[in-house]
């Protein structure tokens, strides 16, 4: 009996709920996801999209990865797909060029880009020059990518950032991610891009959570490479950072707000190409320029945006010079308190806005 | 007294030579093994080759390092490094020869002729034969011995030094610790063919010892050295031995191989513990000496230990590295 007026009864409340109801999508929340995770999770898609995408390198398979970047995936994925390599960074770089040049994306880990230069040729003179060297015939779709700069405590043969150096290269695409979004997205663009691409990471980043806005948790989530992006408008100065530092830089901006200094913080996503004009367009806006990075001043990122400025229309927008804020010239130290002050600081970035603007 | 034979001797060169079976020499050996223990490192096979290899030795020899070294400290401590000056550079603090410029254990001494250890694998092989052909070229009746790791052999570094050992005829023995483990990655996917003992490939005389063995480590050692120096030719000894340890603080090794197979190497083929039995057989050593030494120990480590480490190293320090400028 009371199944059958059920039956009667609800119809009637599906029509008024019919006529009550409206479209509702529930947005998905915003997750906390750390950098690592983000790692993990672009280059799973990537993984799952294309199965000519593979991951190699020292201890990524079975150990999870030295940071435990590729945690998970030689258990989805076996060893076809995740590969160990004996130690051998000349090798498997070697071995990762030429799986690309014949049709392959691999994905070749470094387990800090330190030891690419055991392997730079590879990296160079075969990945970065054969697209050009081949007049358009022979791309090498693969990514270079691993921990790059200045980490705690590891001193000189573990710490230097080779921002300068792949960026130097013509045939080079070279991405430094900042948060979880920069590196899901970033990582995913660098796989399915047809070039060679070096993917700058950041030790100390990944275990950091952000919050991961909802586009970024689509699984065709792209970050252009060669695109900047403003975490931080401002009116008064420029300035402009990648990789961890851009952290810093916004946490200096927080302090000189107070003091009503309003800091536009420029977060650049990517080494090469540079995006000169989202610096640019900045500059003529606020006529103040520092530039933050890890790496050590001479012919780094900050020369050469301080030399592309002078050569572009932002120079006459210039109030002051440009000022640069880096690594100390030295090999990283190991003692912590030369560690940390061989490595930029917020106050040191306070202090060079402050002198640039004057105050 | 009977003479030690090694095992895998090759008969082609020639009779083995006798182990030093006297007290007066295993002594010193036996003395370094429990600071060494005490000081937290825990690959006793590799402790075996650091106390074998450096009475082989004489010493003035230079030792070319690898990173990841407990083992050869050993080889510094016997060479009298003191206690405190190891703790010194762990520390990075004022006293640091260093002046806190290295990572831990990135020990230095000119004095001791140990080449101070630098981080990327391999990269000390070309640069120990560098150090053999100069000796050579200065007749200077001195080798130089090479330690590293069979993961650091598959490293291109490896192979050039090989052959440019071989080709230009340097007096250099090469000492490969093979403990079965790069981190995580055993010898069977490190490599498939026999072993680090490759040196027949590149014309180099090769022997393979059990690295647990101090006698057959020191024996092969010794005998290498002499036929260097009189033969302008380059050595290679594979030490096999077992890493007990994890690989570093941040790994756990539960996670790719059997507690099991830990604890076979750590009870039954353990150098320290042979080499100790051995002593005890003669009656040079007995359990009695053996706590009080324990005790001994601990209390010199953490006299230099638990000291509070002075200030670090400062700024001023720190201006110097700018090279001259």
């Amino acid at each position: 009996m009371a199944g059958v007026s059920g039956l009667v009864r609800r119809p009637l409340q599906q029509v008024s709920g019919l006529l009550r109801r409206r479209f509702h999508q529930t947005a998905p929340a915003a997750l906390q996801v750390t950098v690592r995770e983000a790692l993990n999770q672009g280059m799973d898609e990537e993984l799952e999209r294309d199965e000519k995408v593979f991951l190699l390198g020292e201890e990524v398979a079975q150990y999870d990865g030295a940071y435990k970047v590729s945690r998970g995936l030689w258990k989805k994925y076996g060893d076809k797909r995740i590969i160990d390599t004996p130690i051998s960074e000349m090798g498997f770089a070697g071995i990762a060029v030429g799986a690309a040049m014949a049709g392959l994306r691999p994905i070749c880990e470094f387990m800090t880009f330190n030891f690419s230069m055991q392997a730079i040729d590879q990296v160079i003179n075969s990945a970065a020059k054969t697209y050009y060297m081949s007049a358009g015939f022979q791309p090498v779709p693969i990514v270079f990518r691993g921990p790059n700069g200045a980490s705690a405590g590891v001193a000189a043969q573990h710490s230097q950032c080779f921002a300068a150096w792949y960026g130097h290269c013509p045939g080079l695409k070279v991405v430094s991610p900042w948060n979880s979004e920069d590196a899901k997205g970033l990582i995913k663009s660098a796989i399915r891009d047809n070039n060679p691409v070096v993917m700058l990471e950041n030790e100390l980043m990944y275990g950091v959570p952000f919050e991961l806005p909802p586009e970024a948790q689509s699984k065709d989530f792209l970050i252009p490479i060669g695109k900047a992006k403003i975490e931080r408008p401002g009116t008064h100065i420029t300035v402009v950072a990648h990789s961890r530092p851009v952290g810093h830089c916004l946490e200096a901006a927080t302090v000189l707000s107070k003091e009503g200094i309003e800091c536009e913080v420029i977060n650049m996503r990517t080494i090469r190409p540079m995006d000169i004009e989202t610096i640019e367009a900045s500059v003529m806006k606020t006529n103040h320029l520092i530039t933050v990075e890890g790496g050590w001043p001479q012919f780094g990122v900050g020369a050469e945006i301080c030399a592309r400025i002078m050569e572009g229309p932002a120079f006459n927008f210039l109030d002051a010079p440009a000022v640069r804020v880096t690594g100390a010239d030295v090999p990283m130290p190991y003692a912590k308190i030369l560690e940390d002050n061989s490595v930029p600081q917020v106050k040191d970035i306070i202090f060079a806005i402050k002198k640039t603007l004057n105050v | 007294m009977a003479s030690v034979t090694c095992a895998c001797w090759p008969a082609h060169l020639g009779p083995a030579p006798a182990g030093p079976l006297s007290l007066p020499v295993c002594f010193p050996w036996s003395h370094p093994a429990p600071l060494l223990h005490r000081r937290g490192t825990r690959s006793p096979g590799r402790k075996g080759l650091a106390l074998g290899p450096p009475q082989g030795s004489a010493p003035p020899d230079p030792l070319s390092q690898q990173l990841v070294p407990p083992p050869l400290t050993g080889v510094l401590m016997y060479r009298d490094y003191p206690l405190e000056q190891f703790m010194a550079q762990c520390y990075g603090n004022v006293n640091d020869p260093g002046k806190g410029r290295q990572m831990p254990v990135h020990y230095g001494c000119k004095e001791r002729h140990f080449v101070t250890i630098s981080s990327p694998l391999a990269t000390q092989i070309p640069q120990a034969v560098g150090a053999a052909y100069a000796a050579k070229r200065a007749n200077a009746n001195r080798i130089v011995i090479c330690y590293f790791g069979e993961g650091a052999a598959s490293e291109g570094d490896a192979h050039a030094g090989f052959n440019f050992a071989a080709t230009l005829e340097c007096p250099i023995i090469f000492f490969c610790r093979n403990n079965g483990y790069a981190i995580s990655t055993p010898t069977s996917e490190q490599y498939r063919g026999d072993g680090i003992a490759r040196g027949p490939g590149y014309g180099i005389l090769s022997i393979r010892v059990d690295g647990n063995d101090v006698f057959a480590v020191y024996n092969a050692t010794k005998e290498a050295r002499r036929r260097a120096v009189a033969e302008n030719q380059p050595f290679l000894i594979e030490a096999m031995t077992y890493r007990i340890g994890h690989h570093s603080t941040s790994d756990d090794s539960s996670a790719y191989r059997s507690v099991d197979e830990v604890n076979y190497w750590d009870k039954q083929d353990h150098p320290i513990s042979r080499l100790r039995h051995y002593m005890q057989s003669r009656g040079w050593w007995d359990d009695e000496q053996e706590k009080a030494w324990r005790k001994q120990s601990r209390k010199k480590v953490r006299a230099t230990s638990c000291c509070r480490p002075t200030p670090q190293g400062t700024l001023e320090g720190r201006r110097l590295g700018f090279g001259g400028q």
